[in-house]
């Protein structure tokens, strides 16, 4: 059963000043505005339809207010109101669901912007917005944002986060629980992630997590990747740019052109790299798994902690002058026959543990002791 | 000398099948009619036995060993190529950031791969010498002398500040280097911190263009932003707008352009927005397909109340 | 030594994709003709190190000047060209040092050197091993004294198998001429060991 909190529809053109919203100039442009509050029951989570650029705050107080701002250049009262048009506001509820209409309707050139103040109570703030850029600066609940263009930037969120944009970045300083979030387009960041991340970017575009509390999901189609402190693994892919992990536990990465650079805490690591070097660091009593490193043109280096028990298993194809380069005696390598069979090192250390899989197809293999 | 003398001189040829197809012929007539010639023949085939046994076959590990040398010494003439190695960056705790003023790079002077310059010590095969030469063409010198043509490869450190001119030519020929976006990623980064320089941004504005890669065009608007009051600048935007095929890109393009246009200030001519962008636009709107560039288009045209449809 | 004409187009292939830099395709025409090769500079000079010597210098000179190739004459014969000059010119600067035998003194008497290196291809026959030393000492010897031409020559006849008409592109002469030169190889030859056979 729908439960009308509030109905009012705008009034168009032509009605008299006195009911209708202020227009006031501002220079050669015209300001219109409109604003109003309305309670929501605790938990309750609230969603606002729009278009135009959205700003969600954190609102003191138990109700939450809005307010759309239109601006548009006119040459008089009569016509910026004709071009401000009007809109419908309207409010709904159903199952612990609030929904905010707010579509004005207006000339193109109107420029609109849509500021949310939600209290402490709402649980989950949905906003979706045809074009426009998305902020939310400062929020205790969980998140979901979508925009048919326009920029994604929110500060500290308490719970979840779940976004899309039809173009543009996607900027996320903080977020309590998990992460997934696609832009057609354009930069994607985020800081801090208490739970774990997913980031696409569709057409390209740089991502970067500083840090995550859980796995971390990274595609992009042209790009660098960029994940600093991961607490779960790190599933990297792009077709042109390096990949770099910081700390991860268990990474897939994989680049046609590029460097991948990984440093890995536990667990496997496989990583490919069709035109680039592969970097791969173990970390001191690391619980690695059997892992597979793959470069087609570039060097592969594994940089290894003296105490690590591991198999190693390296193969390199490079036609004419293989190379396996290693600091460790107990690494076997057996030349390749004249300028064919490849080259394998084989042999375990310290007593030998999960394996080590090295294959270059052009390169150099370097097996460093750290 | 008489027909058997003569015949018995061919013998070894015969064997050889040396001779003519006539005299072989003549040879074959007389060999029928002449046992003493026969028995010659018998005497010259168990010669030709008799040679074969004392050829000597090279044993399996003389060859091995001369294919081993062969193939080191050829591996020495043909020395890999080394390139920028961010490997420093990388082991700096601060690797995530690049180093701001002071770029610290291992520059090649042939592209191809990277090479870890570690320090460490290790056992094992050799590096190939930093100072490798392959020899180009050797041609005989005046006086008997000889003389060759060496291409030489070497690895060498180069650091400095980015105000130094040296550095400034390796970044900009490095930001160009076609076989990795990661290396022309940073060194856009670096050069970003410089864009006060003309060549320095004649660099990113290349790269805005050029760059195949997405993530290095955004980087490099990043680094042109401020910059976006100048005729360069907007030109180049302005082409990102028509042709770059990130909706990204193009969205920062056109809020780059068309920024402060329908702002409190109202005056639209005196933020730049000259006619060349205005067309810009106008012929972007034929095309263009995502929405939030349209309509920021259409609004800012709309705006300098110039039609949408070019006339 | 037939070539086949299936093989020789390959060749052509492996030499152009050589001749641009690849390691692979140039392995695999040294790997053609490198055991024959070192066969020929073994049985010519003797001396394991001397035809290692050759081998190695033949093959670089190859891969250095791979690029001046022009397909004008066969790879073989260009290939053979380069490594009948080194061995010559190893055999001459042996005939100016004092004739050294291929017998070194040994703890129990005198050892061909070549004792320990060869394997000869006659082994398998009872009949044949029976003479195979005193008779394989007198081909040596004879061999040995004939001159380095004819000796090039007839090494290259008779143990390479190769056409009087390849034999003379790779030395640089007429076939009038390499004829003579085996000629005269195959009579001394002959006369050295006439009254073995």
């Amino acid at each position: 059963m729908k439960l009308r909190i509030a109905n009012l529809v705008m009034a168009t053109a032509m009605v008299a000043a006195a009911q209708e919203p202020p227009v006031v100039r501002e220079g050669a442009y015209w300001v219109g505005s409109i604003g109003d509050s309305f309670g929501i029951a605790a938990h309750a989570r609230l969603q606002v339809n729009t278009r135009g650029n959205v700003t969600v705050r954190r609102e003191a107080g138990d109700q939450v207010t809005y307010r759309v701002r239109q601006r548009v250049r006119a040459a008089n009262e009569d016509q910026a109101r004709t071009l401000l048009g009007g809109g419908v506001k309207q409010v709904s509820s159903a199952r612990g669901r609030v929904v905010l209409e707010l579509q004005p309707i207006s000339a193109g050139m109107v420029k609109t912007d849509i500021e949310i103040g939600v209290p402490a109570q709402v649980s989950m703030v949905i906003v979706q917005t045809d074009l426009g850029g998305i902020n939310v600066a400062d929020f205790d609940g969980a998140v979901q944002l979508r925009t048919g263009g326009g920029d994604i930037q929110l500060g500290k969120i308490g719970g979840t986060v779940q976004c899309f944009s039809g173009a543009g970045e996607v900027i996320i300083e903080r977020a309590g629980g998990a992460i997934d979030c696609t832009t057609a387009g354009g930069n994607m960041a985020v800081r801090d992630a208490g739970g774990s991340v997913a980031l696409s970017n569709q057409m390209g575009g740089n991502i970067r997590v500083d840090k995550a509390a859980g796995d971390v999901r990274a595609h992009s189609a042209q790009g660098m990747i960029e994940v600093g402190q991961a607490g779960g693994a790190v599933f990297a892919d792009t077709q042109g740019g390096f990949i770099q992990v910081g700390s991860a536990r268990g990474v897939q990465a994989e680049s046609m052109a590029g460097t991948v650079r990984v440093k890995n805490d536990a667990g496997p690591m496989n990583l490919a790299a069709m035109a680039g070097n592969i970097l791969a660091e173990l970390l001191n009593g690391s619980h690695m798994q059997d892992s597979s490193l793959v470069a087609g043109t570039g060097d592969i280096t594994v940089l290894i902690p003296s105490n690590l028990a591991v198999s190693v298993m390296a193969r390199n194809s490079t036609g004419g002058t293989p190379r396996i380069v290693s600091d460790f005696p107990e690494i076997r390598v057996t030349p390749s026959k004249f300028f064919q069979a490849p080259m394998v090192g084989q042999g375990a250390i310290n007593g030998g543990g999960p394996v080590l899989n090295l294959n270059v197809s052009s390169g150099v293999i370097y097996l460093r002791r750290k | 000398m008489n027909t058997c003398e003569k015949v018995r001189e061919q013998l070894s040829m015969l064997l050889y099948g040396e001779l003519s197809f006539d005299e072989e012929g003549a040879v074959d007539t007389h060999l029928e009619g002449c046992a003493e010639c026969r028995a010659a023949l018998e005497r010259e085939q168990e010669l030709h036995a008799a040679f074969d046994r004392v050829e000597i076959e090279p044993p399996a590990s003389v060859l091995w060993e001369s294919r081993q040398n062969l193939q080191r010494q050829i591996a020495a003439e043909h020395a890999p190529v080394y390139r920028v190695s961010w490997w420093d960056q990388f082991l700096d705790a601060r690797w995530l950031k690049s180093a701001g003023a002071l770029a610290l790079l291992s520059i090649g002077f042939f592209g191809a791969r990277m090479f870890p310059n570690l320090g460490l010590g290790f056992t094992g095969m050799s590096l190939v010498d930093p100072g490798a030469q392959r020899v180009r063409s050797v041609e005989s010198g005046p006086n008997g002398g000889v003389q060759i043509v060496l291409d030489e490869t070497r690895q060498r450190v180069v650091s400095g500040g980015l105000d130094d001119q040296n550095i400034r030519v390796l970044l900009l020929s490095a930001a160009k280097d076609p076989s990795d976006p990661g290396l022309r990623y940073e060194t856009v980064g670096i050069l970003n911190d410089r864009a006060q320089a003309t060549e320095v941004r004649d660099t990113l504005i290349y790269a805005l263009e050029h760059d195949e890669n997405a993530g290095v065009r955004l980087k490099a608007m990043d680094g042109l932003k401020p910059f976006v009051r100048q005729a360069e600048v907007r030109k180049a935007l302005a082409g990102v707008l028509l042709s770059d095929g990130n909706p990204g890109m193009r969205t920062q393009a056109i809020d780059l352009l068309t920024q402060g246009v329908g702002d409190s200030t109202g005056n639209t001519t005196s933020n730049g927005l000259d006619r060349d962008i205005i067309g810009t636009l106008q012929e972007l709107m034929n095309h263009e397909n995502n929405a939030y560039v349209r309509q920021r288009g259409e609004r800012v045209l709309q705006l300098v109340n110039a039609s949408r449809d070019t006339y | 030594m037939a070539h086949k004409a299936g093989f020789q187009t390959d060749e052509k292939a492996l030499i152009l994709a050589a001749q641009k830099g690849d390691q692979d395709a140039f392995g695999q025409l040294v790997r053609a003709y490198d055991q024959s090769v070192l066969r020929l500079a073994m049985n010519l000079l003797r001396s394991p190190e001397d035809a290692q010597d050759v081998y190695q210098e033949a093959f670089l000179r190859v891969y250095r000047n791979l690029n001046n190739f022009r397909f004008d004459c066969s790879f073989h014969t260009w290939l053979y060209r380069i490594v009948t000059n080194l061995c010559l010119d190893h055999m001459r600067k042996r005939k100016v040092r004092k004739e050294e035998s291929s017998l070194v003194e040994g703890s129990d008497g005198p050892v061909d050197r070549m004792d320990t290196v060869q394997e000869s291809r006659a082994e398998s026959d009872p009949q044949r091993t029976m003479f195979s030393g005193e008779l394989r000492e007198r081909i040596q010897k004879a061999l040995s004294e004939l001159s380095a031409r004819e000796r090039m020559v007839f090494e290259l006849r008779h143990y390479q198998g190769l056409k009087l008409r390849n034999i003379c592109e790779s030395l640089g002469t007429t076939e009038e001429a390499a004829k003579n030169c085996l000629f005269r190889a195959t009579q001394k030859m002959r006369v050295a060991l006439g009254d073995f056979i």
